[in-house]
């Protein structure tokens, strides 16, 4: 392990990255990309609609092979370390079976990842939730599906959180429950990648922002 | 194997809420045996002789057309990328999934077969016959099916290609099995078409697992 300060989360170390290329339709999202995330830091990835930002998390996050490029964690190629789970990647789907309730969900990621009883009630309670707790996730509205997916990050001990557009269905509770979520995780020592459309917002100590724009160059 | 249970547990109590989409193959089984004995004549002496192939038939053809939908739904509602950041083995995921469609497909049409009996007036040598070889098979039927569905994942319209792509994997199975329900009579279980099923279902846990868990980790790329 090198990071510079003490993190909870037992897998948290370097990620960098290499030279990362990816096109797509014939189309470059972006060439020769480099950044590198430290424990406790957070780069926000900025741009217009469809110009990369979501494709470019999918590739931090390994499902989406790129093109070219070196994903390092800790030093070591990326792909040993998203095989025992670094990751958590919140997209576009709230990943919800709408059949079953607010608690069913949650109680079969804690299967997925073997998490500890009563992570799911503590979960629950901390997204606002818990009086919805055995409502059927088809009937919660875009916002409240929101929380259900962002309590699953809080089920796990994933050091590298992905997160495309988080508080987008949100309001102004919601979002403030997000930075909230967000500030604790980097100040355990985890680090944060974020796509937003939105002007970015400062979380924990170190937070750049990185703009992918048309003329095919990205900037940090 | 807490994940596997877990999403065994998950997909049980999905199917339960369906609304009965589970028993769709098994309506299927039944209707296409009731329309085979009015094609044949109603005829015991016609009918008896085909009876193996026919419920044969139906069941390959129950099972052929509920694949298509065995990944689809974790894909399209971001259950498999969730699943796949984990850290389980895609080949658990596979492997639960498998466990569940033998469950909701092959248990349902097993339990209808002393029907189905009663029903073409089989003798119990033929039905047990019927029994072990779709018991010993169905661990292949199953897992070339959720191949063909994992190879297919997230193609529109990718229904006719999975047909296509599972016939040929089915067809061994297929020869073997109507044979074997002849041979069980004279033979028992020692007969050499319920070892060749046998190897064919195990010849698709080891390869056919991890062929669908490599698929599907593929066609999410």
């Amino acid at each position: 392990m090198t990071h510079s300060h003490k993190s909870i989360y037992e897998q948290a170390d370097h990620l960098e990255i290499n030279g990362l290329s990816l096109a797509y339709d014939g189309k470059s999202l972006f060439e020769d990309l480099n950044f590198a995330l430290a424990p406790g830091d957070t780069v926000w990835i900025c741009g217009a609609n469809g110009i990369g930002k979501t494709t470019l998390l999918k590739c931090v996050a390994g499902l989406i092979r790129p093109d070219a490029g070196m994903l390092t964690w800790g030093g070591d190629n990326i792909k040993a370390a998203w095989r025992s789970g670094i990751t958590a990647y919140q997209g576009h789907h709230d990943a919800h079976k709408k059949d079953l309730s607010a608690a069913e969900n949650l109680e079969f990621w804690q299967d997925i990842y073997a998490g500890e009883e009563g992570c799911v009630d503590a979960a629950l309670t901390r997204v606002g939730l818990w009086a919805r707790r055995h409502q059927r996730t088809h009937t919660l509205s875009a916002g409240q599906s929101r929380r259900l997916a962002l309590a699953r990050l809080m089920l796990r001990d994933a050091p590298l959180w992905v997160l495309d557009e988080p508080a987008a269905p949100m309001d102004e509770v919601g979002r403030a429950l997000i930075h909230d979520m967000l500030r604790a995780h980097t100040a355990r020592g985890g680090s944060l990648l974020l796509a937003s459309h939105r002007a970015p917002s400062k979380i924990g100590s170190s937070t750049r922002i990185l703009t992918l724009q048309e003329s095919r160059d990205a900037r940090t | 194997m807490r994940a596997l249970s877990g999403l065994i547990k998950r997909d049980l109590l999905l199917a339960l809420r369906s609304g009965g989409t589970w028993a769709h193959g098994l309506v299927f089984f039944a209707v296409f045996l009731a329309l085979c004995a009015i094609a044949l004549g109603g005829e015991t002496s016609v009918i008896r002789p085909l009876a193996p192939a026919l419920i044969w038939l139906a069941l390959v053809l129950s099972l052929l057309f509920s694949f298509e939908q065995l990944f689809a739904g974790d894909v399209e509602d971001g259950s498999l990328e969730q699943i796949r950041l984990s850290g389980l083995p895609l080949t658990h995921y596979v492997s639960g999934k498998c466990i569940v469609h033998w469950l909701l497909t092959v248990v349902p049409l097993l339990a209808a077969l002393p029907i189905a009996g009663l029903f073409y007036n089989l003798s119990m040598a033929t039905s047990a016959g019927l029994f072990f070889t779709i018991l010993i098979a169905s661990p292949a039927l199953i897992i070339y099916g959720a191949f063909s569905g994992a190879c297919l994942t997230g193609y529109k319209g990718g229904g006719v290609l999975l047909v296509l792509l599972t016939t040929p994997l089915l067809i061994p199975v297929l020869m073997f099995a109507i044979e074997g329900v002849l041979s069980y009579e004279k033979a028992g279980l020692g007969a050499m078409e319920f070892q060749a099923l046998s190897g064919l279902s195990l010849i698709a846990l080891a390869i056919g697992i991890p062929a669908s868990a490599a698929a599907l980790g593929a066609t999410m790329e």
